[in-house]
């Protein structure tokens, strides 16, 4: 990932902005996920992506949490059932894939706001750094 | 359709967002449960989270970080437990077909030895997060047990295998030097024997005795018995009635010994089989007022063997069904947090349910997608520096 200095959002950890960090970390449990075979692995996955939305849905809930009401409500709902999805997937052995996928999503949402802030200071997004949405869009 | 048209990077994020909607459609599609979702675009005025709302969500969190741990360190457990009951299966097979072909003390205690070996490091690497359910000498573990807070009142739910069942590494299932040169001891009564109330079976190791006291009387008297263990005494009483049989008698006998972590098997004879904790014949006695044909003998071989082994295999099912329980339990709860939730984020009750609303859920997403690509805040904007403390 381009590292880069910040957007004015105070506080940047080894070079990468907010939005890379949590870009990072949804990538980071996804490839756990998608990776996970013995059942140990499977549990520390979801057990991981589970403590991310926590995080996520605490910060979301606090007084000062910026972002749109709406946009806040949304969030946190897809976070409370990231939350129980990942409890009863470890306990009852439930397909991961629907985590993956909303994760996905969500990190997406995060880069193509890199994406358009990268392109209002620079040069316009090429053709490979497209999200992967486009091959969709193309069969459509 | 947004209109956004101000500036370059509006325009991509645009020209991103018209492809969403195409996956949007397909996704739509896949939705059978017919609640409908507000779309970003026709999403109803303005949603604000008040204030008892954030503290019940800062509440409803921590419950639900708790029960998560909780699970995964259950889960941890159940999937150690369920390897080791192979791994029973297989020495209880090994030591029968050795039984059969006629193999010799050494070999089979070879691969015994191996597979008890192979037990212990199961149940030692069943540590989640330094919590270890199944072996008190855990990798990285500083704690066997567990405690789970359950509701935002902060009830509590508490695991702990080695006070209310049993470990499974070769200590718990009282297997640590399992042979099948093992001498184990062999109870028999006679015809003649009856036993009374008062009447008392001591077995040892040669250093440490356990008594079982045979009572029908209150409970007051048996407390008093029980008070009178030390450390290398062990009193405990067995209920009996004074109508039960002989063969009553011993089946009581047989759990009572069980609970203390012996084998305690009835052979086919009708006579007690007990293993483990180290016992032995010398010193082991009965204390019968009325002294019948009742006698403590030695026994040894293969047959023994298997007797522990099934000791060892009931107390692991005991220890699985303990620990099945408890996920249950913590399951039950996840229920009760996802019926808070769903009052705490009203219109959005359909996500709430774990197993039906995954297709929403993947909806939602796309269209919170939409909504965070137009947005130049990360998620965590309050505390953004504590996404990291998790990959360190």
């Amino acid at each position: 990932m381009q590292r880069r200095g910040g957007y004015g959002q105070g506080d940047h950890l080894g070079g990468a902005s907010p939005r890379e960090t949590e870009i990072l970390a949804f990538g980071l449990c996804n490839a756990r996920l998608s990776k996970a075979v013995e059942p140990r692995e499977r549990v520390e996955a979801l057990f991981k992506t589970h403590q991310l939305w926590s995080l996520l849905v605490r910060d979301l809930a606090s007084d000062g949490n910026k972002l749109p009401s709406p946009l806040k409500e949304s969030l946190i709902g897809l976070g409370v059932w990231a939350m129980n999805y990942a409890t009863a997937a470890i306990a009852r052995d439930l397909p991961v894939e629907p985590l993956i996928e909303v994760n996905r999503n969500v990190a997406d949402g995060l880069r193509a706001q890199n994406q358009s802030q990268t392109q209002a200071r620079a040069k316009p997004v090429s053709e490979a750094s497209r999200p992967p949405v486009m091959s969709i869009a193309a069969r459509a | 359709m947004f209109s956004v048209n101000t500036n370059l990077g509006a325009m991509a994020a645009l020209n991103s967002l018209n492809l969403v909607e195409a996956s949007l459609k397909e996704t739509q599609n896949a939705i059978s449960t017919g609640k409908k979702i507000s779309s970003g675009a026709d999403n109803p005025a303005v949603y604000t989270i008040a204030q008892t709302m954030q503290a019940n969500v800062q509440g409803l969190t921590a419950v639900a970080d708790s029960l998560n741990f909780g699970t995964s360190v259950v889960s941890t457990a159940m999937s150690a437990t369920t390897q080791i009951g192979s791994v029973l299966a297989q020495l209880k097979n090994t030591i029968t077909q050795g039984q059969q072909t006629g193999m010799n003390a050494t070999a089979m205690n070879a691969s015994i030895t191996q597979m008890l070996a192979n037990i212990n490091q199961i149940a030692q690497s069943a540590t989640f997060n330094g919590v270890n359910l199944t072996s008190t000498t855990g990798v990285g573990a500083t704690s066997t047990t567990l405690s789970v807070v359950d509701n935002v009142a902060g009830n509590v739910i508490s695991v702990d295998p080695a006070t209310d069942a049993f470990m499974s590494d070769t200590t718990g299932l009282g297997i640590t030097s399992l042979t099948v040169s093992d001498a184990n001891v062999k109870l028999s009564f006679a015809n003649d024997t009856a036993p009374v109330s008062d009447d008392t079976i001591t077995l040892t190791n040669g250093t440490k005795s356990w008594t079982f006291m045979l009572s029908d009387e209150n409970s007051t008297g048996n407390t008093a018995f029980a008070n009178a263990s030390g450390t290398n005494q062990d009193n405990s009483y067995v209920n009996i009635l004074s109508t039960d049989s002989n063969n009553a008698i011993m089946a009581k006998l047989a759990t009572a010994m069980q609970a203390k972590g012996f084998g305690a098997t009835t052979s086919s004879t009708g006579d007690l089989i007990v293993s483990g904790n180290g016992v032995i014949a010398t010193g082991s006695s009965f204390g019968f007022a009325t002294a019948g044909g009742e006698t403590i003998t030695s026994v040894t071989g293969t047959t023994t063997a298997i007797a522990e082994v099934d000791a060892a295999i009931t107390k692991l099912n005991t220890n699985a069904a303990y620990l099945g329980a408890k996920q249950n339990q913590l399951t039950g709860m996840s229920t009760y947090t996802t019926q808070l939730s769903t009052a705490l984020t009203a219109g959005i009750g359909a996500l709430t349910d774990a197993d039906m609303a995954a297709e929403s859920a993947k909806l939602q997403s796309l269209q919170t997608r939409q909504s965070l690509a137009i947005q130049s805040l990360s998620i965590a904007n309050q505390q953004p520096q504590s996404i990291m403390t998790l990959f360190r």
